[in-house]
């Protein structure tokens, strides 16, 4: 077991460091650097570009003049000191804006995925159950169809019906009331979760599919496996079979699953974001790459891949802890 | 009995939930009334903390968003200039001494009295650390600043300058010197303090990506402001936040925004100036074919621009002039060359230009054989921007020249400009009002060309002080640039802003744009009294009436769903 952990631990630092090689290197694609778009920005409202000696000046206080290897290990050394690198067009620390951003991105992906628990696991549980019937099918459908739908498109529905017309939830934003005075910590939660509503519902909706899938699928192997007849044949309840037993069977899988759900809802929240003017890490990354803060989509991305594995990460150890027979094998 | 006590629990767990969802409901509807009735709220791209020494990075409008909380000396409404902290000036014959006589009794947000020591204070703050907008040309023009008496101070300038009152007076806003004196980074000073102006709103908080929020001053000195609270929130789609009342005014271009709010009660729209912000066509000059002006001239008779105006922006929008001032400019020569669709006069001036030979494509082709074909690097900025590429593109063909269009981000067009490696590209800019600036935007006319007499007239125009000269000397910058046609200014597509009438505020368009020319409406003038005309309630609409309708019917569905689903659970826990 604890060879078994140390393996996993060691093949994931061994991806971390891949990506964060590949990430540093793949911003230097793009021509054109971050001096070329401040000094646009000047120019376009009125005021002097940037001459070519304030250009150079900047290249240099920045690091961009140095040769790749070298910027290369300056940013491991960077990032051993936990530090992101500093944005140019924010003027602060990407961490800390990084920092700013990520939470409520987090709040959203992480009350998708419990949402779309909630509404996946009992669908996927009732379609198992009758399997075969009316509702199964019915049920089926439905998830195909939503299944089927691109995540934007959930959220851009939502928003017309919720927010344009019924006007029942908040357009935009992700919180925060404007008054005379910042708001206090009641009305900080209360807005939050108001304004939280509409973005965790599309990605729930958009999600719960897989985990209705996952649910229902799984359930109907296992109910069909010996132990589930002989219960049965004791006489026990379809209902009680399903929770004491099969159930208790799917949940290590199951909960790997919902682990992994985290990456997709990454993926998802980058389109729900735009849709409802929510001020993530996925509107932060489209800012950053449309000023061309390279320093700041890179902490984005670095981030971004941090916490995906990380949720890989525990899911796995998830599955050997939950499951005896990952256990045994060892 | 198990059974009941679970079903019990179930219909307990569901009567909460039932309970928390009213709660929300009704807090929602508290505050979603409590802000609409004393908050106005404008669609604005939030970035940062509205600090003026970040406007240098952020641009434009966020030079405008920190003119809500600072004041500059002067400043303009829909008429020109207008005294603003400055209650009267005056200027020596020759401009270079500017004389400004301070308001008197106003007053800093923290309730300190504004002294034209902090005036002083500003301009030689601004030496050392020039970040703010306008600071470089506050710093280029003024030789020392100097207070005359405890209500007037001076400014001896460097050379004249006849444009100080828009180019520095109407652009530098004035800091409070006990607040910044002691400030040695202002660009890492974010504190509250920092925040701290004499304009009509003050700072209450910004969060980053979301919004910034603002509070009336009661103190201003025009008068409090007729709103309480201004909020400037960041929307993706401000058209539809507008309909759905998340914002109460915003800017719109695209055709189809346009129409959807013209003819409509609730909502004024309000036509700008055809924009600053033009589309050009721009050549490589210092590279053949078009290092000839008699072929670039020759594309410009190719081109039908009235047709290109027409069809991408649906007429709301102007052929640019090829001297590319903006006509409303009064430095705007109306007499220059139109280039108007002329075919044959373009495929004349080609023969004669050496490419008289067609391919079996129908191509162009020199002498020796090469084809004029070349890569249009167009800026991928909007949809009418690609419409305009491709009908640029179809026009030159039937001329015999073929163009293959590649849409390129910010950064690579940049760099592609910057190191001339193009031959031809479809670019876009801004600040084509003002014929002041442009000396030192290489946009103006164009990246690759060089012409030392347009220079020093440049530099004469700057300085000149008799209107007549200044006048003839705009004419010839903007004749030269239309003759010599570095590039082909292809389109301005008008501005237009749309606020809900029933909020009170009448937005304007600023007479030549704000400061140097930021073509933004945002301007704070328009927020200091309510237009009585304006107060017009609006009725909510039958469409969203039927949908309440349905939604009521679908929660009636589903609570007589969940009625029936408990009466079985008792049934079953009865009949164990």
């Amino acid at each position: 077991m604890r060879n078994k952990i140390f393996s996993l631990t060691a093949q994931y630092l061994f991806m971390l460091l891949l990506v964060i090689t590949i990430n540093f290197f793949v911003v230097y694609l793009a021509p054109g650097d971050a001096v070329d778009v401040i000094s646009r920005g000047r120019a376009e409202a009125g005021d002097e570009a940037l001459s070519e000696r304030d250009r150079q000046t900047l290249r240099r206080y920045y690091g961009l003049d140095q040769p790749l290897a070298r910027q290369f290990s300056n940013y491991l050394a960077q990032l051993a000191r936990g530090d992101l690198g500093y944005s140019f067009f924010h003027h602060r620390p990407a961490a800390e804006i990084i920092g700013e951003y990520a939470g409520r991105t987090l709040i959203v992906v992480f009350a998708g995925m419990l949402l779309a628990l909630l509404i996946g696991l009992p669908l996927g549980v009732l379609s198992a159950a009758r399997r075969g019937q009316a509702l199964d099918s019915a049920l089926l459908f439905g998830q195909m169809v939503v299944h089927s739908m691109p995540p934007f498109f959930i959220a851009t529905v939502l928003l017309i019906i919720f927010a344009v017309e019924l006007k029942w939830l908040p357009f935009s934003g992700s919180g925060g009331v404007a008054g005379a005075a910042p708001p206090g910590w009641l009305e900080r939660i209360t807005s939050t979760l108001y304004h939280l509503a509409l973005p965790a519902l599309s990605l729930a909706i958009w999600e719960s599919t897989s985990i209705y899938y996952f649910t229902r699928n799984s359930l109907i192997d296992i109910l069909s496996e010996d132990f589930i007849l002989t219960a049965r044949a004791k006489g026990l309840s379809l209902r009680a079979a399903i929770i004491r037993h099969a159930l208790r069977v799917a949940l290590p899988t199951l909960i790997a699953r919902f682990a992994l759900l985290f990456g997709v809802m990454v993926g998802g929240v980058f389109f729900v974001e735009q849709v409802f003017s929510y001020p993530g890490v996925a509107s932060l990354a489209l800012t950053a790459f449309h000023n061309h803060d390279y320093l700041l989509l890179r902490g984005i991305f670095l981030w971004l891949t941090v916490a995906i594995l990380a949720a890989n990460f525990a899911a796995d150890l998830c599955m050997y802890r939950l499951d005896p027979r990952t256990r045994e094998t060892v | 009995m198990k059974q009941t006590t679970k079903a019990f629990a179930l219909a307990l767990a569901a009567i909460c939930l039932c309970l928390c969802f009213c709660l929300c409901f009704c807090l929602m509807a508290a505050f979603a009334t409590a802000q609409s009735e004393r908050t106005y709220t404008i669609a604005h791209p939030v970035r940062d903390l509205p600090s003026i020494f970040a406007s240098m990075a952020h641009g434009g409008p966020h030079w405008v968003t920190t003119t809500f909380l600072y004041d500059s000396l002067a400043w303009k409404d829909q008429n020109g200039v207008v005294p603003l902290l400055a209650e009267s000036w005056q200027s020596s014959g020759d401009r270079k001494r500017w004389t400004f006589k301070l308001r008197p009794g106003v007053q800093w947000h923290d309730g300190q009295p504004l002294t034209v020591e902090d005036v002083k204070f500003t301009f030689d703050y601004l030496r050392e650390h020039p970040g703010p907008f306008s600071a470089t040309e506050a710093n280029r023009q003024i030789e020392k600043v100097e207070v005359a008496s405890p209500q007037t101070i001076s400014f001896q300038l460097k050379s004249p300058s006849p444009d100080f009152l828009v180019s520095v007076a109407g652009s530098v806003l004035i800091i409070p010197k006990h607040i910044w004196q002691p400030v040695s980074d202002p660009l890492k000073y974010l504190d509250p303090p920092a925040f701290i102006g004499s304009g009509p709103f003050k700072y209450v908080e910004t969060r980053r990506g979301e919004y910034h929020s603002f509070v009336a001053n009661p103190n201003y000195f025009l008068g409090r402001p007729a709103i309480d609270r201004l909020v400037m929130k960041a929307v993706n789609n401000p058209p539809l936040a507008l309909e759905s009342g998340d914002i109460d005014a915003t800017g719109v271009s695209s055709p189809r925004a346009i129409a959807r709010f013209s003819g409509r009660d609730e909502f004024a729209l309000v036509k700008g100036p055809y924009s600053y912000y033009l589309t050009k066509i721009v050549f490589n000059v210092s590279r053949p074919p078009f290092d000839k002006r008699e072929v670039r001239q020759a594309v410009a008779y190719a081109l039908n621009r009235a047709e290109i105006v027409k069809q991408t922006l649906e007429g709301n929008g102007i052929v640019s002039s090829a001297g590319l001032l903006h006509p409303d400019s009064e430095w705007f020569d109306h007499d220059l060359p139109r280039y108007e669709h002329d075919l044959k006069r373009a495929e004349e001036m080609l023969d004669k230009a050496g490419y008289s030979r067609r391919d079996a494509d129908g191509a162009r082709m020199s002498a020796d054989g090469k084809r004029l074909e070349f890569t249009l690097y167009q800026r991928g900025e909007s949809p009418e921007m690609a419409r305009q590429a491709e009908m640029i593109r179809d026009q030159l063909d039937a001329a015999g020249i073929k163009l293959e269009i590649k849409p390129m981000n910010t950064g690579p067009m940049e760099a592609l400009l910057a190191k001339s490696d193009f031959d031809i590209a479809f670019d876009s800019h801004g600040g084509a009002i003002n014929l002041a600036t442009p000396a030192n935007n290489p946009d103006f006319p164009a990246r690759t060309y060089r012409n030392d007499e347009l220079k020093k007239l440049y530099a004469g125009f700057i300085t000149e002080l008799k209107v007549d000269k200044r006048r003839a000397v705009a004419s010839h910058i903007q004749r030269i640039i239309a003759e010599d046609l570095p590039g082909i200014p292809i389109a301005n597509p008008g501005s237009l802003l749309v606020y809900r009438k029933s909020k009170g505020v009448a937005w304007f368009w600023t007479k030549e744009g704000l400061g140097n020319g930021a073509p933004i409406w945002w301007n704070k003038l328009a927020t200091l009294k309510a237009d009585p005309t304006l107060a017009v309630a609006s009725a909510p609409s039958s469409r969203s009436g039927a949908l309440k309708a349905g939604g009521a019917v679908a929660l009636a569905i589903l609570l007589g769903a969940a009625a029936l689903i408990a009466m079985r659970f008792r049934k079953r826990a009865a009949g164990r």
